[in-house]
């Protein structure tokens, strides 16, 4: 009867077991968050601050991805203002088993798409936008709280498209403004790259476990 | 005896706290709303003073985090935005979305600070100050961020009271200018809460 009583235990113990490795490739983890960055220079002397939101979604024990979109504004010395609006994806890979540790340290690369404008705030204004696509990839890390995760992060985004020319000029009263193309809202930027650091602050939710 | 006593003690204050946690509506599931008052003061300026309504919701994942958005609707009851060319804006609506963290178990006391960011939608004055113009568009969205540190007091059943303190750091950017509006707001309110999960 003893023995009998031991089996169902087993059984338990096995079933539980197999559950736990049918587990093991760690995917499916949906995370939501919102995020603040602020892109630290660049073109531009002064840092621009941002606000955006992503969702992450986990492929495995050491790669997860995560799908973003920013809206970043930065004041241009007083003199004109530039917005700039991504949206786009990043690969994180963790280099440790850290699935189930509070420090989750990444490094992650990715693709983005971003709008661009530059305007200046002289009495004439002069403005001056567009479309560009961007790689990006940086490094941070994830302070995993069970449901929530706070992910610190750093990373250095690439545009590739035409470039948006502004510089500060004095005009003949000695009064400095921002000029922006020719200053006649002509755009004659070449094609090049731009870049700039990104520093990210995020805030994410577990939501599901999809698969 | 001292050590039999702290033991009892001990095992008393373990029956404590989860009979606080089966009895508590603070939980995993509840779900919290309010609408309520929030007076603010301007950092960037002397003595300018905002008023809004403010509206939440927030899920709590389990005991210690939520998640929660926050509406804040620009009221000009001091006759502000309009008539004051001193003053920065002639409105400013926020929406901050983010998460708290509840510091610790009691039945009814909830203490938390959070972080949120989100956007501030605002018209600014210093345009029709400066340019005397109806042509410049004046009005924009723009990035900001939140802290928040307060307090909920729920009653037994379905309501609480709350009260908060929050930093925003945000400026509206127009076609002409950037206008800091570094805020520090203190909102009061009623809430109304339900739990959509049962105790485990």
């Amino acid at each position: 009867m003893k023995r009998l009583l031991f089996i169902p235990f087993l059984l338990i113990s096995i079933v539980s077991w197999a559950q736990e490795k049918t587990k093991d490739n760690f995917g499916g983890e949906f995370q939501l968050g919102m995020r603040s960055t602020m892109s630290v220079f660049g073109h531009d002397a002064q840092p621009g601050y941002g606000t955006g939101g992503q969702f992450r979604l986990r492929f495995g024990k050491y790669i997860n991805t995560e799908w973003f979109a920013d809206y970043i504004t930065t004041n241009l010395g007083g003199l004109g203002k530039r917005n700039d609006a991504h949206i786009g994806w990043s690969v994180m890979f963790y280099p440790y088993d850290s699935y189930d540790k509070v420090f989750q340290p990444y490094f992650l690369a990715g693709h983005c798409f971003d709008y661009t404008s530059v305007r200046s705030y002289y009495y004439i204004p002069t403005y001056d936008s567009r479309w560009s696509s961007a790689v990006q990839m940086g490094l941070g890390t994830s302070f995993n709280l069970e449901v929530i995760n706070i992910s610190v992060g750093t990373q250095y985004m690439m545009h590739l498209g035409r470039e948006i020319e502004y510089e500060v000029k004095t005009n003949t009263w000695n009064e400095t403004y921002l000029q922006v193309g020719d200053g006649h809202n002509h755009s004659h930027g070449s094609t090049g790259l731009e870049g700039h650091l990104f520093l990210t602050l995020s805030i994410n939710a577990k939501i599901a476990d999809l698969w | 005896m001292v050590r039999c006593f702290l033991i009892v003690l001990l095992i008393l204050s373990g029956f404590f706290v989860k009979a606080q946690e089966e009895n508590s509506v603070i939980r995993k599931g509840l779900l919290r709303a309010q609408l309520g008052f929030a007076h603010g003061t301007l950092l960037n300026y002397n003595s300018l003073n905002t008023a809004n309504i403010g509206t939440d919701l927030e899920y709590y994942l389990d005991r210690r985090f939520s998640i929660r958005s926050d509406v804040f609707l620009f009221v000009d009851f001091f006759n502000a935005g309009n008539n004051r060319i001193d003053f920065p804006f002639v409105f400013n609506h926020s929406l901050y979305t983010g998460a708290a963290y509840h510091f610790f178990n009691s039945k009814s006391f909830d203490p938390y600070i959070g972080l949120q960011p989100g956007f501030v939608y605002g018209k600014s004055n210093q345009d029709v100050i400066l340019l005397a113009s109806s042509d410049f568009k004046n009005e924009s969205l723009n990035p900001a961020i939140s802290g928040v540190i307060g307090f909920n007091y729920y009653a037994p059943k379905v309501f609480h009271l709350l009260f908060n303190v929050r930093y925003v750091k945000a400026s509206i950017a127009t076609q002409y200018n950037i206008t800091p509006i570094d805020e520090l707001r203190i909102s009061l309110g009623l809430g109304f809460n339900l739990n959509t999960r049962k105790a485990d």
